[in-house]
């Protein structure tokens, strides 16, 4: 007995597993759609960002890399590829997640089904794509020899800032269906989370500078940065070859967990009303 | 008693019709407290069952709230206040390709709206050759829905509605469109559903569809529950309440050709005027005027008339036609052999009566005309000026402009081969 009351449908047995699937082979279908080169984009996007940004400041700002964790010297494209897998995951959840919900807003004015599912099945055409970036990571660490078992776990930590987007994609998603100005928003937050997270630069270069001569404590806020702390885990076991240190580790489980389950609270409370605004 | 299939209490659904507030943060910030929303109640208050396997109806005119019923059923909104409970899987052809994204290829959108439903690709797969072979779409299933025409999008909609198995079928008054073979086949896949036990409910303004289809109707009036009974009962109330209202609406209505007194030639009015029409009304068995004449029913005509000077002997008569523009009739006294007297100058009128009005319902146009004697000078012709409504009355016939009063025989035969 599938019972709908007020504010509340229990979906029962229903079963959404087929339409998250759907999605997802919707999103991966449509992405590379009338593209001569495919599913090549999906390798050549991420490499062209490195050589961009490893041309603007390994070059120009010659910014040091650290060492590899194999005691070699540090090369910085590699150390920006790493954490620009990471960084990109989140933030394409976070961006999709908008457009994943408005593309089935004019199905659910029509049929009732569960929204959530697009944002799911967007998730995980996304994590599909970060696949592939992570086979060109490893493969670039096997040929410098950087390797090891906290290798492995990389895409743990891949899942775990997924998950935090995920949770952050609910919410934002919905408020950007209800107020246009969340987009814009959330194109400013995301350049200022970037900057704040050790991707362009090492984050040694943060210790013991001088940056306080603004006021501004710096290296606490990078350290603070939940997404910095997912990129310096990633540097931590691929790049470094370390188990990241306990409080990340804290860290990240928090926001792995509380994440998706605040967001899909919040998201499961507000969508109906948005299908409903005419 | 089986248990319903449906079970509706007390449900009131409330829309909000301007734009539901601030549409950017910077409005919801600057203009909290004044979030003029203007309410609008589709539903209130609406509880009744539908019983498993059941066909039912919903009536009602545009505006009603039972499109708004079905979609809470759908769960596609869902009510301000009371419940619906709904025992068992729901497809629902709710409106002209309702649930297919545009993008997206027929196949494509086969295998989305049984995802929707809750089955897997592989489920589908085994269906949708069968799919494509009913909609009849042939090749375009692989080709975008928006290319589809109309009656393909039905078609394809009601295809995958039907072969998903479902428990409830909700279907709101798209059956409509499409042509006479595919509704004939839809009619057939819905009564072969409704012997497997489906439960059916088809929303819709039609009478004659919820008095040979459904079991039970529900009729329901500015979001208000009028009467749930057998479908004779509840279309017969039904359209008594929209024929009164209608004749309300005709009575407030102006007086919409309110006659010149002096000639005025215009398009559709010629003649000498010597004697002109200057009103028509129409009157029933008794004698009081009413707005709108019933399909079966007793008519009376009444032209008025001005004569300017005495006139000899003229020929009245009148011609209807139809609102698509069909001359239906045009009778005038002098083939029925009734002479008039001498006109003197002055106002009267004349009485033409239909026992048994023989045009269906519609909207129907007659013109009006007096003629000299001989029928060679016209005083006044009048083109379709007067607005005839015709609403459904005794006449038992529906189909076309007429009925025929037909008598029928009983068939008979010669056993034996047809060769």
């Amino acid at each position: 007995m599938t019972t709908m009351q007020t504010g509340r449908r229990q979906t029962g047995a229903s079963n959404f597993k087929p339409l998250v699937i759907n999605f997802a082979r919707r999103e991966m279908r449509a992405r590379y759609k009338r593209s001569l080169l495919g599913w090549f984009w999906s390798l050549i996007n991420p490499l062209s960002t490195v050589l961009i940004y490893g041309l603007v400041f390994g070059v120009f700002l010659r910014a040091l890399p650290p060492d590899l964790g194999n005691g070699n010297e540090g090369v910085f494209a590699v150390y920006l590829f790493n954490g620009l897998v990471t960084w990109a995951l989140f933030a394409a959840i976070i961006n999709g997640s908008m457009d994943w919900l408005a593309g089935v807003m004019d199905l659910r004015k029509k049929v009732f089904f569960p929204t959530e599912t697009a944002i799911l099945g967007g998730a995980i055409a996304t994590a599909v794509q970060t696949a592939f970036e992570l086979a060109v990571l490893y493969a670039i660490m096997l040929v410098l020899w950087n390797v090891g078992w906290t290798s492995l776990l990389l895409p743990l930590i891949l899942v775990g800032i997924a998950s935090f987007a995920l949770g952050i994609g609910f919410v934002i998603s919905v408020l950007n269906a209800r107020y246009r100005d969340v987009r814009y928003l959330t194109g400013i937050a995301l350049s200022l989370l970037f900057f704040l997270a050790p991707i362009v630069y090492p984050a040694s270069i943060l210790e013991g500078a001088d940056l306080d001569t603004y006021g501004l404590p710096a290296a606490e806020i990078v350290a603070w940065n939940p997404v910095s702390v997912y990129v310096q885990s990633a540097h931590d076991v691929t790049y470094f070859l370390r188990v990241p240190s306990l409080g990340r580790i804290a860290v990240m489980v928090v926001c792995s967990t509380l994440s998706p389950m605040l967001g899909l609270a919040f998201f499961r409370r507000r969508s109906m009303e948005i299908s409903e605004a005419l | 008693m089986t248990s319903p299939a449906i079970s509706i209490q007390n449900v009131s659904k409330r829309f909000e019709l301007s734009s539901g507030g601030a549409s950017s943060i910077k409005e919801a910030l600057v203009s909290r407290r004044r979030a003029t929303t203007k309410e609008f109640w589709a539903l209130r208050d609406v509880s009744f069952d539908i019983p498993a396997g059941s066909f039912f109806g919903i009536i009602g005119h545009n505006g009603s709230g039972k499109s708004t019923l079905l979609k809470l059923t759908a769960g596609i909104h869902r009510p301000t206040s009371g419940t619906i409970a709904v025992n068992g899987r729901i497809s629902a052809l709710l409106e002209l390709g309702s649930g297919f994204h545009p993008d997206l290829t027929g196949r494509e959108n086969v295998f989305l709206n049984g995802a929707i439903l809750g089955l897997s690709q592989k489920r589908m797969e085994s269906t949708i050759d069968e799919i494509a072979e009913f909609s009849g779409i042939g090749e375009f299933i692989d080709a975008p829905v928006k290319v589809y025409s109309s009656g393909m999008h039905v078609r394809l909609g009601f295809a995958i509605a039907v072969h998903v198995e479902p428990e409830i079928l909700l279907v709101d008054e798209v059956l409509a469109v499409g042509d006479e073979e595919f509704q004939r086949k839809c009619f057939d896949h819905i009564y072969s559903l409704r012997r497997k036990g489906t439960t059916i409910i088809l929303v819709s303004h039609d009478s004659n569809a919820m008095h040979t289809l459904c079991d039970e109707v529900a009729w329901l009036d500015h979001g208000e529950l009028q009467q749930v009974d057998e479908p004779s009962v509840v279309v017969d109330a039904y359209l008594a309440h929209v024929n009164a209202q209608e004749n309300e609406r005709l009575a407030d209505e102006p007086e919409e050709e309110a006659t010149p007194t002096i000639a005025v030639e215009t398009d559709d009015r010629r003649g000498s005027g010597e004697m002109r029409i200057s009103r028509v009304s129409y009157h029933n068995e008794t004698g009081a005027e009413i707005p709108a004449a019933s399909s079966g029913d007793h008519l009376t005509i009444r032209l008025h008339f001005e004569a300017a000077t005495s006139v000899p002997h003229p020929v009245f008569g009148i011609g209807v036609y139809h609102e698509n523009g069909t001359h239906l009739a045009g009778p005038n006294n002098k083939l029925v052999d009734v002479e008039q007297p001498i006109i003197e100058a002055g106002t009267g009128s004349i009485d033409i009566t239909i026992n048994q009005l023989s045009l269906l319902p519609g909207l129907y146009f007659l013109t009006t005309g007096i003629y000299s004697a001989d029928i060679l000078h016209c005083f006044d012709s009048w083109d379709r000026a007067h607005k005839l409504t015709v609403q459904p009355g005794s006449a038992i016939e529906r189909y076309g402009l007429v009925s025929l009063d037909t008598e029928w025989s009983v068939a008979t035969t010669i056993p034996g081969r047809s060769d």
